[in-house]
């Protein structure tokens, strides 16, 4: 690493550290003032900065980008403005352990080129709930709608009574300097939303990471399940954005007893089903195969666009590009995550064989994200439910929003998804404030009668075993 | 257990609960019968439960017979499910 490497992180790790020393003082109302503050600022500029990310990244709808603008601002503050995360935070005589949050530290906060103004609202309003000092690193094709976004929050941070430097936001950042901040010791935390390969990269840098894993969600469309309801639930969220959420449904599964009503509905909908020259075109222009990945150009385009694309004859006002496949797999590229208006479409003999598809498509690329059904049979839903490694199993539920959570269920607002182990990630949750606290625990004394009223000596007698020394325990004296 | 031979393919008919016992018992008829090459499917539909020992003789198949050659067939979603996590999904064909 250079030397100007070297002194690039250093400085802003230095003004980073100050901060969090700063705002290590504030209490719980200090810190909520700031919060409000931010929040109302992000939220009232929510528009602008929609229509600014819309423009830079060409991705998506200016519109549905207000919305997650919404999201990340209002909802987001909703659910963690009575948090508590200063100081002590609980208190129990009985067990006589007493909480105190602390700031974990500086955070650095990558930012994905599909969510780039909300997941820079999210990240700034849950780092500063926890009085952390947050350094903004977008992607390279958004990184002026993210400064522009840090650059709101800094501003109303400020005039709330934040410190100084409490936001910083990159805009030019080569490869090496984004490692070197996120190997410098001054860091304390990642919060890293993106690709595979930027993830991986945080994970290996020995700083402390809130990650997140790819998806690759498989809808199960249950016989109990109300159709054309299913259905459109479906099109809410794939058409989201035109698909960019990471939670967004990827393919669709049902049983032999409801194939022809479930086509039926998707193609009065405004979906097209592609015939099996039409797959290979389309997998031409959607799908990399020698990365093994979605071809960014298709990530967020409507599907009119696509089909136009890739030479296909689907009418003008195409909607959602279905892809009737037989398996799942390299041989079967739509069988990927596609962040756009494509479906996987999967018609199987049972309830059993559905699952097992479920089942390969969740492995396929998708650990540990989300999954989504369909269904009104309660049995069916846990047994579905108890099969899958998903952090989020979502019902009868647009899966865009619901996986991100606050808008169709009560899951914590975030647009960092965890994905569990299966998905090289610490934890399953939707990730928010609460993550971005150090707990110290006073433990008074409180002496565990296990040993407190009996002869620790007896425990050197082998000829006693669990259910004898059980006995002594709970003799009466 | 049942096991037959049609047209150079073996056929094992598996049900019940496979623990070490069942699965000691799987792999000394399946080294009475196996010769490479040679196609071999586990019928799977009644099999409730799968404990490492039949992971394992899976495994030992799937070396003897190479990766193409060697079916799991009718595995209910909990078996699926095992087979996944135990990431051998690579080394036979599971359906």
């Amino acid at each position: 690493m250079d030397i100007k490497t070297t002194e690039f992180a250093d400085q802003i790790l230095q003004r980073a550290v100050q901060a969090g020393a700063v705002f290590a003082q504030l209490g719980q109302a200090e810190t909520d003032r700031i919060v409000e503050a931010v929040h109302k600022a992000a939220f009232n500029q929510r528009v602008r900065l929609a229509r600014m990310a819309h423009e830079e990244t060409g991705m998506g709808k200016w519109q549905d980008k207000v919305l997650k603008n919404v999201v990340a601002s209002q909802l987001v503050y909703d659910d963690i403005k009575d948090l508590k995360t200063a100081g002590v935070v609980s208190e129990d005589f009985a067990s006589g352990i007493t909480e105190i949050a602390q700031p974990v530290g500086p955070i650095l906060a990558v930012i994905p080129v599909t969510n780039p103004t909300s997941t820079v609202i999210f990240k700034v309003l849950i780092s500063l709930k926890a009085r952390n000092p947050i350094i903004v690193c977008p992607s390279g094709k958004a990184k002026r709608c993210c400064a522009e976004t840090a650059r709101i929050c800094y501003e109303a941070a400020l005039a709330a009574g934040a410190p100084e430097d409490c936001i910083q936001w990159l805009n030019d950042t080569s490869r090496e300097q984004t490692q070197a901040l996120m190997s410098h010791k001054g860091l304390a935390l990642i919060l890293a939303t993106g690709g595979t390969g930027l993830v991986k990269t945080a994970y290996s840098s020995g700083t402390p990471t809130l990650g997140v894993g790819a998806g690759n969600v498989p809808v199960f469309i249950d016989v109990s399940a109300d159709i054309p309801f299913a259905v459109s639930q479906v099109f809410i969220s794939k058409l989201f954005d035109y698909g960019t959420i990471c939670a967004s449904e990827q393919a669709i599964v049902v049983e032999a007893a409801i194939a022809a009503a479930v086509r039926s509905e998707f193609e009065r909908q405004g979906a097209y089903f592609l015939s099996p020259d039409e797959i290979v075109k389309l997998e031409a222009v959607a799908f990399d195969t020698v990365k093994g990945a979605m071809k960014p150009d298709v990530v967020g385009q409507p599907a009119s666009l696509i089909a136009q694309k890739a030479g296909i004859a689907a009418p003008a006002d195409v909607k959602i590009l279905m892809a009737p496949l037989a398996g799942v797999g390299e041989k079967y590229p739509l069988s990927s995550e596609i962040l756009a208006p494509i479906l996987a479409f999967y018609v199987e003999p049972s309830f059993t064989d559905a699952v097992n598809r479920c089942i390969d498509l969740n492995f396929y690329g998708g650990i540990g994200h989300t999954v989504s059904l369909y269904a009104n049979n309660e049995a069916r839903i846990t047994e579905f439910s108890l099969l899958m490694n998903a952090g989020r199993i979502v019902v009868n539920t647009p899966s865009s929003q619901g996986g991100v959570g606050g808008m169709y269920n009560r899951l914590s607002p975030s647009f960092t998804l965890g994905c569990g182990t299966g998905g090289k990630n610490i934890t399953t949750d939707n990730v928010t404030a609460r993550h971005l606290v150090n707990i110290q625990r006073v433990a008074r004394r409180r002496d565990n009668q296990r040993l407190a009223r009996f002869d620790a000596a007896l425990y050197l007698d082998e000829s006693l075993d669990s259910e004898a020394l059980e006995q002594i325990f709970n003799r009466n004296y | 257990m049942k096991i037959i031979e049609c047209d150079g393919k073996l056929v094992c008919t598996l049900d019940g609960h496979f623990d070490t016992l069942q699965s000691q018992k799987l792999e000394d008829e399946l080294k009475a019968h196996l010769k490479a090459p040679q196609s071999v499917v586990f019928e799977m539909q009644g099999v409730t439960y799968v404990c490492s020992a039949f992971l394992r003789v899976c495994i030992s198949v799937a070396k003897i017979v190479g990766a193409g050659q060697f079916t799991l067939l009718g595995v209910t979603p909990p078996i699926k499910r095992v087979v996944k996590m135990a990431g051998m999904s690579e080394l036979f064909v599971c359906e």
